[in-house]
């Protein structure tokens, strides 16, 4: 935790002195968890600064008391009748909330009400149009799976899913012990440990199409927040060389090198999977050529992508199919 | 020990809420403790913690009151502007937005403070780890402004000026858009906040006059105009293979015609042809455009390009 300013620790305390006047005694441990609070400068604070504050004339009736208890672990408040509210919401907070919650909502179902009702209230008093002026999408899963995968990852329950692979164009069961969902540029993932494959992957949400959670659990895996999309020494590092009005690719996706030409730009990907990578540069066109590839690509891999495709628009001999 | 400026602040605010009539400075230096006794030291702090309380965002009031020397500022918070008391929420409500709000990372707001107004979440309630990121940056709030108060804007984005009747901020695919009505362009058009340029400017509330489009759900990437400003009718063949993803993305409704091989025909308005090039090639050889002969034909290009070195 680094040092908190006095800015800090005054935004902090006009929250914690209502929070902890509504609430009688309140164990210091948890305003430190909830305010993000550093203990010992929580106590300090209490001790040093906010048992001071009151107004003219200063007499006892004027002044904040606080009462911690003989452990100093635990504290209440009396007479803090100038903070007996927080501040309001500033505009900015309110957007932050109601796009939280936006958010949130859209990975939950019906039986989390509160979020909604909640939601609402506070989208009124900010005048939010919810979804009409300001909506959050955070995937495009459907809300049920989402859930059920939250849930599963809370209690460490394995799940079996009907997994839809875009590039084989079949469905697979798997079973899998998911470590963590999370939302990255719109779209859900779980990630987990696969059975099937025997190690770690990462699985679009909205690709399952069915989800249930079974009766085994698993041993909690400490999940680190960094490093969803972090690449890994497997993958296959390309360089591509873009045309100016590809420029686009190297925002869209996580690049790992962008250099400037004079008018063309070389971005480095690291990607781990070939139809990914086929599927980019169908997409780009012939605006785009891959300049080096590390392990070496298959050679005319673009080349015969497109010739596949193509043949489906040439006149057909027979009726062929693929 | 000298007072600390934190319970200087503290004071200071309690005081303000604190009065039934605005308090001049000289009451204040005289009332609040902490401040130098020297009178210039003390109006500058005394401007000093004004800054940090509207700062945090504390309606501060200023207003003339009389005294033996004329007319001077007086100061002081209305409760009533200060409080938090109007949101109505339930118990239960408090803690599902203070979830949301530790699950949902923002970054660049005070989320935090708002966190905090609202009790804070204890690691406990939230549970599992954060599960999404949104960027909050001050144009997010600036814009919403605008929408509410149907104010015209000013920009600068890639390059060029940009007055736009704003409708409606989407975050999609990790992005903030906004979308509303281009008054150069005479079109509706979209924004990636990220690439506004430089500041905004926003014209007088009532400014917007465009009736906003009834947005029904969310539009794809192939239905945003660019410009050719064209639109037409696409009929794509898809394989059973890809038929369910297909459904899933561009939408169940666009089936026009299922085959019992399990293979579909859809159809889709498409106004961006880029867009939509990437969509169906994105299903490889088991999508074709049937029509219209423009696009098969800017397919059929666009493929033999790659194909003849």
């Amino acid at each position: 935790m680094s040092r908190l300013t006095a800015a800090d620790r005054m935004r902090r305390l006009l929250a914690v002195i209502p929070w902890v006047s509504g609430r009688g005694e309140v164990a210091l441990s948890e305003i430190a968890d909830r305010f993000d609070y550093p203990i010992d400068r929580l106590r300090r604070d209490l001790t040093e600064v906010v048992q001071f504050v009151g107004v003219h004339p200063y007499t006892p009736d004027m002044l904040i008391e606080v009462y911690l208890d003989d452990d100093n672990e635990r504290v209440s408040f009396a007479l803090a009748d100038y903070f007996t509210s927080p501040l309001r919401l500033t505009p900015e907070e309110g957007l932050s909330l109601v796009s939280a919650g936006l958010g949130l909502l859209g990975a939950s179902v019906g039986h989390d009400s509160a979020l909604e009702r909640g939601l609402h209230k506070v989208a009124d008093r900010f005048g939010v149009t919810l979804g009409e002026e300001l909506d959050v999408s955070l995937g495009g899963a459907d809300p049920v799976v989402v859930d059920q995968a939250m849930a599963a990852v809370h209690t460490c329950h394995s799940v079996t899913i009907d997994y839809y692979s875009l590039h084989r164009g079949e469905t697979t069961s798997r079973t899998i012990q998911p470590h963590r969902v999370f939302s990255e540029q719109g779209e859900w993932y779980v990630r987990g440990f696969c059975e099937l494959a025997d190690e770690v992957r990462t699985f679009r949400l909205d690709r399952v199409m069915a989800l249930t959670i079974d009766d085994a659990t698993f041993e909690p895996v400490l999940q680190t927040v960094a490093g969803t999309f972090a690449a890994s020494e497997d993958d296959i590092r390309v360089t591509l060389q873009l045309a100016p009005q590809l420029a686009w690719v190297a925002e869209a996706f996580p690049v790992e090198e962008v250099r400037t030409t004079q008018h063309t730009l070389r971005v480095t990907l690291a990607v781990s999977s070939l139809i990914w990578l086929e599927r980019l540069l169908l997409q780009l066109g012939a605006e785009a050529k891959v300049v080096s590839a590390e392990p070496a690509l298959p050679p005319e891999m673009v080349r015969e992508a497109a010739q596949r495709v193509l043949d489906r628009y040439r006149p057909k001999a027979s009726d062929v199919g693929d | 020990m000298a007072i600390e400026k934190l319970e200087r602040q503290l004071g200071l605010l309690a005081a303000l809420l604190h009065t039934e009539r605005p308090l001049r400075a000289a009451e204040i230096h005289a009332r609040v403790e902490g401040y130098p006794d020297d009178d210039v030291a003390f109006r500058r702090a005394f401007e000093r913690d004004k800054d940090d309380l509207r700062q945090l965002g504390v309606p501060l009031e200023v207003e003339r009151t009389e005294s033996v020397d004329g007319p001077v500022d007086g100061y002081r918070v209305s409760q009533s502007d200060y409080y938090l008391h109007d949101l109505g929420l339930a118990p239960d409500e408090v803690v599902a937005l203070s979830v949301a709000l530790r699950l949902i990372r923002l970054e660049g707001a005070s989320a935090d403070d708002a966190l905090w107004k609202l009790g804070g979440a204890s690691s406990d309630q939230a549970g599992s780890a954060q599960l999404a990121q949104i960027s909050m940056g001050p144009a997010v709030t600036q814009f919403h402004g605008a929408i509410a108060t149907q104010a015209a804007v000013t920009f600068h984005y890639k390059g060029e000026q940009r007055q736009v009747e704003p409708w409606r901020l989407a975050f999609r695919h990790g992005q903030w858009y906004l979308e509303g009505f281009d008054r150069v362009r005479t079109d509706e058009r979209r924004f990636r906040l990220d690439r506004v340029e430089g500041a905004v400017q926003v014209d007088e509330p009532g400014s917007a006059k465009m009736p906003r489009v009834a947005t029904s759900g969310e539009r794809q990437p192939w239905q945003f105009a660019t410009e050719e400003e064209q639109s037409y009718t696409a009929r794509v063949a898809i394989d059973a293979s890809h038929a369910r993803w297909a459904e899933h993305h561009v939408s169940t409704a666009a089936v026009v015609q299922t085959y019992p091989d399990g293979s579909i025909e859809i159809e889709v308005v498409v106004t961006n042809i880029a867009a939509f090039r990437s969509l169906v090639l994105s299903m490889f050889e088991a999508a074709e455009i049937l029509a219209p002969p423009e696009l098969r034909a800017d397919m059929i290009q666009w493929l033999e390009t790659m194909v003849t070195p």
